[in-house]
């Protein structure tokens, strides 16, 4: 039985978590940054989905 | 006038891939009707956080029964005989379990714990599945009004499932490291103290964006697809004569585009039909790497 390519997983799951940290993040910073009418709530929300995308990316890859 | 058809397209692939109640003049009302008052009378919910009968939660059910019906079906043999010859669709059935606790679960849960997971991330699978397979037969959008597309494209559905991965993500930790061993794991160790200031607060919020993450995926794959199908059949009547209402005159499609448009509609749905399995293989994997990483947690 061949032998499952587990690096092709963890390279999925990593970019998943990446891009999907950021989406998350940015998106609730988008409708707060609507509610209150202020660009300061996505540019926050935005670097904080970065920063937990990378440190998430970091903890799989290791 | 253009404005008329692009405005019409709009409505339509909104009534499709939006929830919506069976019709009242539809043939099955009396049964979605039935349903609903039964659910109502027996809810402990308030009236907020009820869920009426809809045609996604008809979807979910469809796929509910279909997932148990083909389980118990294709196990029969096994349940009596557990050295049972595969015979039919336990062949399929015995394939997919073992891709799914020999590619899935083992790699990223480890072998020690597979027994214990394997049956979730099944169920995960086949449940995915159904429910992205289901809106591929356009049968629903024929019980009248709309919501015909997959309940996977229901951020409310995906929202369920991630639930369902979050909290297990918790018992997994639990059951490895007990209750306080598990909340210790999230604090890196080594590190000095200012930092764990900041990092404390990044595995919080990481904690609920991986289910998140889960949730947009899965539900923003599967509306893509229904989205693109629809915009794609919209094409004829945007190109097309766009009609004169004032005088009766509706929007003809262009049929050169019309038959373009059915054939690139083919070569989309076999595409949707890899969309559905490949979804419903990323989520059941990315949910053991999640539970993986609370069972093998190393800080």
């Amino acid at each position: 039985m061949p032998k499952p390519d587990t690096n092709f997983q963890k390279a999925m799951s990593a970019a998943y978590t990446l891009l999907g940290s950021i989406l998350v993040l940015s998106g609730l910073g988008y409708y707060l940054s609507h509610k209150y009418n202020n660009i300061a709530w996505l540019i926050i929300f935005s670097i904080l989905g970065i920063i937990v995308g990378m440190y998430e990316l970091y903890k799989q890859i290791k | 006038m253009a404005g008329n058809n692009r405005e019409m397209n709009g409505d339509l692939i909104r009534h499709h891939v939006t929830d919506a109640q069976i019709s009242e003049n539809s043939f099955w009302y009396p049964i979605s009707d039935f349903l609903n008052n039964i659910g109502q009378k027996v809810s402990f919910l308030p009236d907020w956080m009820s869920i009426p009968f809809s045609k996604h939660v008809a979807m979910l059910w469809v796929a509910a029964i279909f997932t148990m019906g083909i389980s118990l079906w294709a196990t029969r043999r096994y349940r009596t005989n557990k050295a049972a010859q595969p015979k039919g669709i336990s062949h399929i059935y015995e394939l997919l379990l073992e891709f799914i606790k020999n590619d899935i679960i083992i790699p990223n849960i480890g072998l020690k714990d597979a027994k214990r997971w394997t049956p979730l991330a099944a169920s995960f699978f086949i449940f995915i599945l159904m429910c992205n397979f289901i809106g591929l037969i356009p049968f629903f959008e024929k019980l009248g009004g709309g919501g015909g597309a997959t309940p996977t494209g229901n951020f409310g559905v995906t929202l369920g499932l991630a639930t369902i991965t979050f909290f297990a993500i918790i018992i997994a930790g639990t059951l490895k490291h007990g209750f306080i061993g598990h909340w210790k794991n999230m604090i890196p160790h080594g590190v000095p103290a200012p930092v764990l200031i900041i990092l404390i607060p990044i595995e919080i919020i990481g904690m609920f964006v991986k289910p998140m993450a889960l949730t947009l995926r899965l539900g923003a794959n599967m509306t893509a697809g229904h989205i693109g199908m629809l915009a794609i059949f919209g094409l004829p009547y945007l190109i097309g004569s766009q009609g004169v209402p004032s005088e009766g005159l509706l929007p003809q499609p262009s049929w050169g585009f019309a038959i373009i448009a059915v054939m690139l509609n083919v070569g989309v749905f076999f595409l949707e039909i890899i969309v559905s399995l490949v979804q419903a293989y990323v989520f059941t994997l990315l949910s053991s790497v999640f539970i993986g990483m609370a069972i093998h947690a190393e800080h």
